[in-house]
């Protein structure tokens, strides 16, 4: 079966479409609590200025909002960054686990509307493997999705990583495997088929996992 | 004047809500859909502010919800959504209902909210 970039075209530019809306959605919010924090500021200046005595720790309180939440918008803007800088090459030698950070942070608010949080458990060592990040990154972050989707009562998914000499598995656990048919769907699996990867899904652990096999070069390159 | 605002972002509505109530207007505010509904059920508000963006219950099928509890309640979205044609889209096919683009000005807010109090 040969990549069919009529599906993987589009459905990349969903995948970043989708992450670039709800990011920016998340700096309007933090904007929008610095707007209030300083209109807050401002009325208390106005009521002070007509008589009220000033509440100097509520004036700080309000200060230190505002800090953490530029720090939360510094800290979004960063990802975001590395995100869109994911389509800068076809090929690079990546750190999943980073990658996966990096999707888990930028998914957090999609999680939210279902009621569902990612934790990533890292693996021990530092991981390396060569392979497409925008794909990657497309293919994580689908199936991270899907698995909120399909969580179970809990309403956690747990990332784990491991690699040995032939290939680098990623689980997503939490889910009710049962419901989880038909997946992968046709993007997902052209997906797979581009980062020469494959995905099981495992009834009693609750999980599904993909593996991306690092012994051989992907069946077919991605021309830069 | 009685308003419910609702919107996930607590720092956000515990902020405005102080500030409308500067302003002589009792706001009360709440972070889930959920709460919003038990509130509407134990009070009775004159307009209610909706983020349309949350978790679990969406700002849209809230509205719908607390309509169904109180039909005479005013309701004010608030998006974050970039798109003006979204925006229009919205505003027309909300009736009596309203939209504000957030990040909210208070004095736009206050206006849309005195001009709900009025019709």
């Amino acid at each position: 079966m040969k990549t069919d970039w009529n599906i993987l075209g589009p459905e990349g530019l969903k995948f970043f479409g989708k992450i670039t809306s709800t990011t920016t959605h998340d700096l309007n919010n933090i904007i929008g609590i610095i707007n209030e924090n300083a209109g807050l500021l401002e009325d208390l200046g106005w009521m002070a200025k007509q008589g009220t005595p000033p509440d100097i720790d509520q004036w700080i309180q309000i200060g230190q909002k505002i800090s953490a939440q530029v720090q939360r918008a510094h800290e979004t803007i960063k990802n975001l960054n590395n995100f869109a800088h994911s389509t800068d090459h076809t090929r690079a030698r990546v750190n999943p686990d980073t990658l996966l950070a990096l999707v888990a942070f930028l998914s957090k608010r999609l999680l939210a509307e279902k009621m569902v949080t990612a934790q990533l458990v890292p693996a021990e060592e530092s991981l390396e493997i060569e392979t497409c990040p925008f794909l990657f990154l497309n293919l994580v972050g689908t199936c991270l999705v899907f698995a909120a989707d399909h969580a179970d009562q809990n309403k956690k998914i747990v990332i784990h990583t491991r690699q040995d000499s032939k290939k680098l598995s990623v689980s997503f656990s939490g889910i009710v495997v049962e419901n989880c048919r038909p997946f992968p769907s046709k993007s997902v699996q052209q997906l797979l088929k581009a980062l020469d990867a494959s995905m099981q899904f495992i009834t009693d652990q609750n999980c599904m996992r993909v593996f991306i096999y690092t012994h051989k070069p992907a069946a077919e390159k991605i021309n830069d | 004047m009685d308003v419910l605002l609702v919107d996930d972002e607590k720092e956000l509505v515990s902020t405005l809500a102080q500030r409308l109530g500067f302003r002589n207007i009792n706001a009360d505010w709440v972070t889930r859909g959920q709460a919003a509904l038990q509130s509407v059920k134990e009070k009775k508000y004159n307009i209610a502010v909706l983020d349309i963006k949350m978790p679990g219950l969406s700002g849209i099928e809230l509205g719908k919800e607390i309509k169904k509890i109180d039909p005479g309640i005013h309701i004010i979205f608030c998006t974050g959504h970039g798109s003006d044609t979204f925006f229009k889209a919205g505003s027309s096919q909300s009736g009596k209902d309203y939209y504000l683009p957030k990040p909210i000005n208070i004095n736009d807010l206050i206006k849309k909210m005195n001009q709900l109090m009025n019709t």
